[in-house]
């Protein structure tokens, strides 16, 4: 299927640490560098999401986390996918046109069984579960159509890890740290 | 909601939010870009910043109704 997609928006969350640090000051710089971007606290984390256009999830998540650590003394821990998405957010990880996956949603394309909404915003926006999604996927469409979510799911575990080995670093030797930076490099190369 | 937002759609997320039980404050000071919090009614208090003037305001009433939402659900 070759639909034409528009450039599409991907949604993520970008964990910061703790809330505390999110002073008015920081905030207005976030707003100012991000206006694509939400910025608060939950489970007492501080957090960034985004919504943002690019061709492919990793190219948005790079170009968000790079505006982000512009900011000085901004660091990021972790990002994550938001696991309640709508039919645009679902499209845009796929890397489909919105029109092909409401036609697979509403059992018009493809062989049935979409997982139903969890929950409606209103009349336009309905959220599912990503991970009922992302099962669906796998088990109905075929290898090559299920690639752009292995690509990104990989993506994102390597740089949640890169994200951590940053963090733990900070406590390190530099003999250790050295060590470190080899092998990060060797994985840059490979 | 002492004071309005400038954008229509973002005022009807805002009164979404209000509808959910959230609390919605403008900002005090006279910082350009945050124009206010909204916070959620549950015990683990989840909030986010309002921005004055979004790329895309449609979008930004879009990411505050789906967090009143998603809030919703992780707490029933």
């Amino acid at each position: 299927m070759t639909d034409e997609i528009d450039t599409p928006v991907h949604n993520f969350t970008f964990v910061l640490g703790a809330q505390e640090q999110l002073t008015e000051d920081l905030i207005e710089r976030v707003l100012e560098v991000c206006d694509d971007a939400l910025v608060g606290g939950r489970d007492q984390q501080a957090i960034v999401e985004f919504d943002r256009e690019a061709p492919r999830f990793a190219d948005a998540v790079i170009s968000a986390l790079q505006d982000l650590e512009q900011i000085p003394g901004l660091r990021v821990v972790r990002v994550e996918p938001d696991e309640f998405v709508s039919l645009s957010a679902i499209a845009a990880r796929l890397g489909r046109s919105v029109e092909s996956i409401r036609l697979l949603a509403a059992g018009e394309r493809g062989p049935g069984g979409f997982p139903l909404p969890i929950a409606r915003v209103d009349a336009k926006t309905r959220l599912w579960e990503w991970s009922a999604i992302a099962r669906w996927w796998h088990e109905h469409m075929d290898a090559d159509e299920a690639a752009p979510l292995i690509a990104s799911a990989g993506f994102l575990a390597s740089l949640n890890d890169a994200l951590d080995l940053r963090a733990r670093a900070q406590g390190l030797e530099d003999s250790e740290k050295r060590v470190l930076a080899g092998i990060v490099r060797e994985a840059a190369l490979a | 909601m002492a004071d309005r937002h400038p954008d229509k759609e973002i005022r009807e997320a805002l009164e979404f939010a209000e509808q959910y039980g959230w609390r919605v404050e403008k900002s005090k000071g006279g910082q350009s870009k945050n124009w206010g919090t909204m916070k959620c009614p549950n015990p683990d208090m989840c909030w986010f910043t309002i921005n004055s003037t979004p790329r895309n305001p449609r979008a930004e009433a879009e990411r505050l109704k789906r967090n009143v939402v998603r809030c919703a659900i992780r707490n029933r």
